[in-house]
């Protein structure tokens, strides 16, 4: 299992387009991933449990990753966070 | 997959399904809308909810929607709740819709399970904190 912390840099925070993209690249592999602020943990792969974590910016967040491809996911995931989710600033 | 319709007073279905194509970046398959006006012909709605349920139904149900219970759309479609293909629930919300649309893949009582769930779990009143 790996995990990391990572910071949400993105203006709007984990809102619903960006949760939409995390749970999108999540669902790209068989690893169990999960995010956990303020000790809830919660499913990468399910969009409504990621915004129940009202992430915002400058708050910070824990990725869990476990399985055969956990690696490349972990790799991707803070990808996604540290690339604004897409979104610029 | 199963196929999910929302019946609704006037424009809301279309901007909820708006909205969830928004969201999760694609517009989304197997989901449709029907307005119910205050001069929609009852018959002629009926006929529309029928032809979206074949359109829909590829062979895992039909998930419909609705917004108030008790008001004419939920009244029309309370005929079609004795059909097996078919789950009818009311109180549509933004989250109850996203969770339908991201976890139909099983069955129609499981995803009319996760539907209500959602809906009961997106009303939160919030704190200061």
């Amino acid at each position: 299992m790996i995990q990391k912390k990572v910071k949400i840099i993105n203006k709007l925070g984990l809102h619903a387009r960006a949760s939409g993209k995390l749970t999108q690249l999540a669902s790209l592999f068989s690893s169990e991933i999960f995010i956990i602020k303020n000790n809830k943990r919660v499913n990468a792969k399910n969009i409504m449990d990621i915004l129940m974590l009202a992430a915002s910016m400058g708050s910070e967040v824990e990725i869990q990753v476990s399985g055969s491809d956990e690696n490349e996911a972990i790799k991707q995931i803070e990808k996604l966070f540290k690339n604004y989710f897409g979104e610029g600033e | 997959m199963i196929g999910i319709l929302l019946v609704t007073h006037s424009e809301i279905g279309k901007s909820f399904i708006d909205c969830a194509a928004h969201i999760l970046g694609k517009s989304i398959t197997l989901l449709e809308c029907i307005p119910i006006e205050p001069k929609t012909d009852l018959n002629e709605c009926k006929k529309f909810i029928e032809i979206e349920i074949k359109n829909l139904d590829i062979g895992s149900g039909v998930l419909i929607i609705t917004d108030i219970y008790g008001a004419t759309p939920s009244n029309i479609l309370k005929q079609y709740t004795t059909q097996s293909n078919i789950e009818v629930v009311t109180g549509l919300n933004l989250p109850m819709l996203i969770q339908a649309i991201t976890n139909r893949d099983g069955t129609l009582s499981h995803v009319t399970n996760i539907c209500m769930q959602s809906a009961e779990d997106g009303i939160i009143k919030m704190d200061s904190k």
